[in-house]
């Protein structure tokens, strides 16, 4: 098979560019974890109001940090909010989020933030993120979920890190 | 071979397709005026789903299928010089997939079916919807082997010789579309059909959505390849030059088909179904794809660079504006990889694995895929359009100035309508909601935005209107011309190229390799953990 | 094959390879930019 030089180099140009791009996903997937959400946790959608982990006085910012400091929050998905619809974070601190939802697919995304993920009946949605600038956001649902998904939202307070006082306990509902 | 019953046949599918396309144009518009709360009479949730979702059918399934079956009928006949094979199995094809997109259409317009284009459960449509869709897309598997028998029949003919690009690339397509619809075809069938129907109460959520994005990014390329054929076999001789290399076209092709196919799971990477590991060598083979893309970025702008110097173009850029920006074929391929260039830029931001969470499921989304898609990929269509209507109906085309026009404000339209698009992904506006307004500071910056975004739609409202009024006159009013014949179709083809590039026998057993490792478990697992089941929701 | 390869006719796309060349890297630098000044800085994601 014949290649022209030129186009032959450029191949090697768009080659070098893919391995670039490649090249520092994997390194900042193994040397800082950079991962998208891949829980893969099941968990039935019918009997949530059942279950240890999201039955409602369990939901929002757990008051115990996990064993390497990071924060728990656990919300619930549902038409049409994201339960409970007011929770509030230091900035700069770990923060695992888990999410269910108890009827139908829904997105959860923080603009400005990378906290993000689908949330799909079935499965429990865990990402962990990071909050760097403190600040007054909108907790979006961004996957169709029915006629009401343009009011779908909640919102989450993040505070200087020396001014956040843990919850006592979980449940509180804004 | 382009007899009466061909051109008839493609003329049908044609106008079916340019058809689905205008209306479409018009619930475009609606939608971005809807959405952007401006004319609050119009404000309706209920009516801005039921839009979108016929929107997004007529416009991903319908445009497309029924333009790449009737191009393909046409290429096959004019590239191969044999007679259709099969008439009555190709009119049977057509009647199958007319009555499944009608089928669809009329649950879709009554509101029955607002499930969106992607029709993810556990959101139920009435399952009209479901069948019809599924009539669509078995109708469109009778086009493909009628595709592959004409090009086998060929090649007995003609045993060693080269395939003619055109229709190497047709069979191309035909083989990835065979591969691509059996993702949905099995979600349909052992899924959503019988869940729909009332036969099963529960749907497995995770599986439905991996098996559809099995289908969903290979699907995008069943819609490039016709738009390639353009830019590989019409552009280079409507500039005045020749296609650089046959060969790296093929290769092209056949990268396309390799590598597009198990890819899907950047459409998943914020899902929680699927692990890390799967996520990240699925993006691996997207970077992959990227480079037969590439690669046909410098074959086909080397061709015009060729057909550029021999117009008379001096220095290093100056044969681009030596070439022919009057021919509707050659502006149309300009616009289109300008095109190319910033929503394949998109395409690799949106594959780039963890920074998926930065794009994915905001605005920045569909300003993608309408930029990449209705720019890049329509443009070519449209042109193809032009350039088929005055052999289909021996009419000289109307208006080669309005068609520049045309080419020109469809252009102009997607530029205004998806940069505003891309911009408010960023700031973190979600996708398909049907109004802008939280009452959330944040989300004040997006206003202007939506503004200038029904601008751009109106002017693609405009354009789309203008595309099927040049189509019609030509057909009634233009003048009459002998055929002139297809220069594409009877382009120089090498005697012989090397058998892996000319055939696919010993392709399709590398693509069920490539599946198995890259589906086989994460397709498993469903079977494998205990799922537990949601049943259906309406909306 | 030689008669299909105009750079066998001592004509070569050297327009064509500037222009993709300079494609690549203001694709790199905005990848590079995106990922690192934009995406990352929005906080650490697993």
């Amino acid at each position: 098979m014949h290649i022209n030089t030129l186009e032959k180099r450029w191949l090697y140009v768009a080659l070098g560019m893919i391995l670039l791009f490649v090249g520092a996903m994997f390194f900042t997937a193994y040397s800082r974890n950079i991962h998208p959400p891949s829980h893969v946790e099941t968990i039935d959608s019918a009997s949530l109001h059942l279950s240890e982990e999201f039955a409602e006085d369990k939901l929002g910012v757990q008051p115990q940090p996990l064993p390497d400091g990071s924060l728990q929050v656990k919300l619930v998905a549902a038409r049409y909010g994201f339960y409970p619809r007011a929770i509030e974070v230091p900035a700069g601190r770990k923060i695992v989020f888990r999410l269910a939802t108890l009827d139908v697919l829904h997105g959860v995304h923080v603009p400005m933030t990378n906290m993000s993920t689908m949330v799909v009946p079935g499965f429990v949605a865990e990402v962990t993120t990071v909050f760097p600038k403190p600040g007054e956001y909108p907790v979006l649902c961004n996957e169709y979920c029915g006629l009401g998904h343009d009011h779908m939202w909640s919102k989450l307070t993040v505070v200087a890190p020396d001014t956040w006082r843990a919850p006592t306990q979980t449940g509180a509902q804004p | 071979m382009i007899d009466a019953t061909v051109k008839k046949l493609c003329l049908y599918h044609l106008w079916l397709a340019f058809g689905a396309f205008a209306l479409a144009c018009v619930f475009g518009e609606f939608q971005v005026l809807e959405r952007s709360g401006l004319i609050g009479a119009i404000q309706s949730p209920a009516v801005y789903f039921a839009s979108v979702s016929t929107h997004g059918v007529l416009m991903g399934f319908v445009l497309t299928t029924f333009f790449i079956m009737g191009f393909g009928y046409y290429t096959a006949v004019s590239s191969l010089q044999l007679p259709l094979w099969n008439p009555t199995l190709a009119w049977t094809s057509f009647f199958v997939c007319l009555s499944g997109t009608v089928m669809a259409a009329i649950p879709l317009l009554l509101g029955k079916a607002s499930v969106l284009y992607t029709f993810y459960p556990p959101v139920q449509a009435n399952a009209f919807f479901y069948i019809g869709a599924t009539l669509l897309v078995v109708g469109s598997w009778l086009w493909a082997v009628i595709m592959l028998v004409m090009l086998l029949q060929w090649k007995k003919a003609h045993a060693g010789q080269a395939v003619p690009l055109p229709m190497f690339a047709t069979a191309t397509n035909c083989v990835l579309w065979l591969w691509t619809s059996v993702g949905v075809a099995l979600e349909a069938v052992f899924q959503l059909l019988p869940w729909a129907l009332g036969l099963v109460d529960t749907i497995d959520v995770g599986l439905a959505r991996t098996l559809f994005a099995w289908t969903l990014h290979p699907i995008v390329y069943f819609w490039l390849i016709p738009a390639y054929i353009a830019l590989y076999c019409y552009v280079p001789i409507a500039a005045g030059g020749k296609l650089f290399s046959d060969e790296l076209g093929r290769l092209a092709f056949l990268l396309i088909l390799l590598f597009g196919l198990p890819i899907g799971f950047h459409h998943l990477y914020m899902d929680p179904e699927q692990g890390h590991e799967w996520k990240f060598l699925h993006m691996v083979g997207t970077f992959a794809v990227a480079i037969p893309t590439l690669l046909t970025g410098f074959t086909v702008v080397a061709s015009l660079e060729m057909a550029g110097r021999k117009a008379g173009g001096k220095g290093l850029f100056g044969w681009i504006g030596a070439l022919p920006w009057r021919n509707p074929m050659v502006l149309a391929a300009l616009l289109s990889l300008l095109m190319l260039l910033l929503g394949g830029f998109g395409g690799i931001v949106n594959a780039s694995y963890a920074m998926n969470a930065m794009v994915h499921n905001t605005a920045w989304v569909p300003g993608h895929f309408h930029l990449i898609f209705g720019g890049t990929v329509v443009t070519l269509y449209l042109a193809l359009g032009y350039r088929l209507w005055p052999r289909l109906c021996g009419k000289a085309l109307y208006s080669t100035e309005l068609a520049l026009v045309q080419i020109w404000t469809w252009f102009i339209g997607l530029v205004v309508m998806t940069t505003p698009w891309h911009v408010l992904g960023l700031l973190g506006q979600p996708r398909r909601i049907s109004s802008v307004n939280y009452n959330s500071v944040l989300t004040l910056a997006w206003d202007p935005y939506e503004l200038v975004m029904i601008m751009g739609g109106l002017i693609l409202l405009a354009s789309g209107a203008l595309y099927v009024y040049i189509l019609y006159r030509t057909q009634t009013a233009g003048s009459a011309q002998a055929d002139s014949g297809d220069e594409a179709m009877a382009m120089a083809t090498p005697a012989t190229v090397p058998g892996w590039l000319n055939g696919f026998l010993g392709w399709n057993l590398v693509i069920l390799a490539l599946m198995a490792i890259s589906y086989g478990y994460p397709i498993a697992q469903f079977f494998l953990i205990k799922t537990f089941d949601p049943t259906a929701w309406g909306y | 094959m030689s008669a299909h390869d105009p750079s066998e006719n001592g004509q070569a796309p050297i327009g064509t390879w500037v222009l993709l060349c300079l494609v690549a890297l203001g694709m790199s630098l905005a990848w590079l930019f995106l990922y690192f000044g934009v995406f990352l800085p929005r906080g650490a994601i697993t």
